[in-house]
């Protein structure tokens, strides 16, 4: 009896589950639509695509410092690098498809150099290098040899060609940037579920222990910052072309801030954390901005919501929820007098 | 299986092992036991490759290991426990088993993060045989929850379970019976013996005595760093010098 009623239960969860997916798709699907009856339907279309960039690159600064335990504060310049490096060989004349793939190489042989020094440092040695990261390449955006940046004029950046559609429109960046974001997203869960993204994992909990198991940690931290960078980077190429215009103005330090305080906020180490931070944080700025006189206290209010969360969800709005349903389900468990195997 | 051999190690002027030369024997259960601060764990250490022997060599199957960094210890056979719990704690109780399954899964990067079949192929043994381990430590119905929320006791039992993933030849037990209560030991009396029977061989530190005397097949006991005795259950608990350490010397 009872099984057969837990059996109900969880086929009628299931059916929740996937009805839930479908809704989300077709939701997802059909927003441009929905925005373009609303008055301001174009404004809120752009703020979403921005979402997605932002939600891509803290994704990728969560490879690194979420599960992988190293902590970045320079992701702005991953993120600068990957925009900047497909603007500029576009510009030359490279074709779309081929500069992007340039573009991550070039990135993930930054992330590369940035990696091998970076893997012997920890805790506030590890944020300041990266820091510095972030630091030196946007002044070199700013002094770039042979003014290949434009400098601080910055570039103007034309529409996006891919197979010989152009992604003007917010609409058809809308489903670009969905579709990149979707991928991102499984990728991230695919390389978790592997045997490499699991040693990254490993040695974030424990460097000692992952070594008696036969890990390379120098070599697992390097795989998790290059993974790390070239999403970052690959968020960066989407700005560009989302933005359609770069300067090192757009890429100081804040930003850096900013994917870091979107993946805390939202969860860092979980899969949906940065998705559900890039959503909040970048809805609260929005809404700050629309208040008349609110630009002091914009800021301040953004730290303090940082402040709070940290006291009360160091885990993010994601952790904290997946931290309750395993402590639902151990009490369950031993209200059930389930084989506690008291200790 | 494993042959130490003279092993010397000074910090910075303490001698914490001096001249230790001990033999585990295949399939066999061997202890290491000696008074606290004897040395026990830094002669662990030095098999594991944590820190660089001085001196002697430690051979795995007459292979030279010493000085090995740790995972390539690990990549040649030998897994081990903690004596202070070291978990994956933010990972899944499962999850822990399959890093210590590392060694043994599918190799290439391009394969292994795309999910190619012969990954998915890998990956599907690897979670029967990781269910497996965790029934024989009895956690299968954790396996799903983070590691970190166990109790203290079942911590120890996922370190188990990991240590063993990769079937090793030879698995290193630092104190596995601390922190457990009765039930727990003497199960883990009886996993000791399955061990054995599934082919690797058990070198362990332990304080428990109840337990060393019960499961152990030979016994090595260590003082200040120096071999004081070797022999069966039955005549270390009846060597004088053995019990001299233990107890104390008779000043009157």
């Amino acid at each position: 009896m009872e099984e057969r009623s837990k059996e109900r239960s969880s086929s009628r969860k299931n059916i929740y589950r996937i009805s839930g997916i479908v809704l989300a798709v077709l939701i997802a699907l059909l927003l441009p639509v929905i925005c373009g009856f609303l008055e301001s339907g174009a404004y809120y279309l752009n703020v979403i695509n921005y979402i997605f960039v932002y939600t891509i690159a803290s994704t990728g600064l969560n490879v690194m410092t979420g599960y992988s335990g190293q902590i970045n504060l320079g992701g702005a310049a991953y993120f600068s690098v990957g925009a900047y490096a497909v603007v500029i060989l576009c510009n030359a004349g490279v074709p779309t498809l081929l500069s992007v793939v340039l573009a991550m190489l070039v990135v993930a042989f930054f992330g590369f150099l940035t990696a091998v020094p970076a893997a012997k440092l920890k805790y506030h040695f590890l944020a300041l290098a990266t820091t510095a990261v972030g630091e030196v390449v946007n002044n070199l955006l700013t002094v770039s040899p042979g003014g290949i940046t434009n400098d601080t004029h910055g570039m103007f950046v034309k529409a996006l060609v891919l197979f010989g559609f152009k992604f003007k429109s917010d609409a058809s960046l809308y489903y670009l940037l969905l579709i990149m974001t979707a991928l991102c997203l499984l990728f991230t869960w695919a390389f978790l579920h592997s045997r490499t993204g699991r040693a990254c994992v490993a040695t974030r909990d424990s460097v000692d222990a992952a070594g008696s198991c036969g890990i390379d940690v120098r070599q697992y931290k390097i795989i998790a910052t290059v993974v790390s960078c070239v999403m970052i980077g690959f968020a960066g190429f989407l700005f560009a072309y989302l933005n359609r215009y770069i300067s090192p103005d757009t890429f100081a330090a804040g930003k850096s801030t900013m994917f870091m305080s979107m993946m805390m906020l939202g969860g860092s180490g979980t899969l949906f954390g940065p998705f559900l931070g890039a959503v909040l944080i970048t809805l609260i700025m929005e809404l700050l901005r629309g208040i008349q006189g609110s630009g002091p206290y914009m800021q301040l209010t953004y730290g303090f919501i940082l402040l709070i969360e940290m006291m009360f969800m160091p885990q993010g709005v994601s952790g904290a929820i997946s931290d309750y349903k395993y402590k639902k389900d151990r009490r369950r468990m031993e209200a059930a007098g389930g084989d506690g195997k008291d200790a | 299986m494993l042959k130490i051999d003279h092993l010397t190690l000074h910090f910075e002027g303490l001698v914490a092992t001096d001249d230790i030369c001990m033999e585990v024997e295949d399939h066999k259960v061997t202890a290491l036991i000696g008074p606290n601060g004897a040395g026990k764990t830094t002669i662990f250490n030095q098999i594991a490759g944590v820190y660089k022997p001085d001196e002697g060599k430690i051979y795995l199957d007459g292979e030279d290991i010493t000085g090995l960094r740790p995972f390539e210890v690990c990549q040649k056979g030998i897994t081990r426990t903690y004596q202070v719990i070291k978990l994956f704690s933010g990972m899944s109780v499962i999850d822990n088993v399959l890093v210590g399954m590392h060694t043994k899964l599918e190799r290439n990067f391009w394969q292994d993060v795309f999910h190619s079949r012969s990954m998915r192929e890998s990956e599907k043994e690897a979670f029967k045989k990781a269910h497996e381990l965790l029934e024989l430590v009895g956690l299968d119905q954790y396996a799903d929850h983070p590691a970190g929320s166990l109790a203290y006791g079942q911590q120890r039992l996922v370190e188990i379970a990991r240590a063993l993933a990769p079937s090793p030849k030879l698995v290193l037990f630092d104190e596995p019976a601390a922190g457990m209560n009765l039930k727990e030991k003497n199960d883990l009396n009886e996993m000791i013996r399955r061990i054995i029977d599934m082919g690797t061989t058990v070198l362990l530190v332990e304080h428990d005595m109840s337990l060393v005397m019960n499961v152990a097949d030979i016994i090595y006991v260590i003082n200040s760093g120096q071999n004081l005795a070797k022999g069966s259950p039955k005549e270390i608990s009846e060597d004088p010098a053995v019990i001299e350490a233990y107890l104390g010397r008779g000043e009157i």
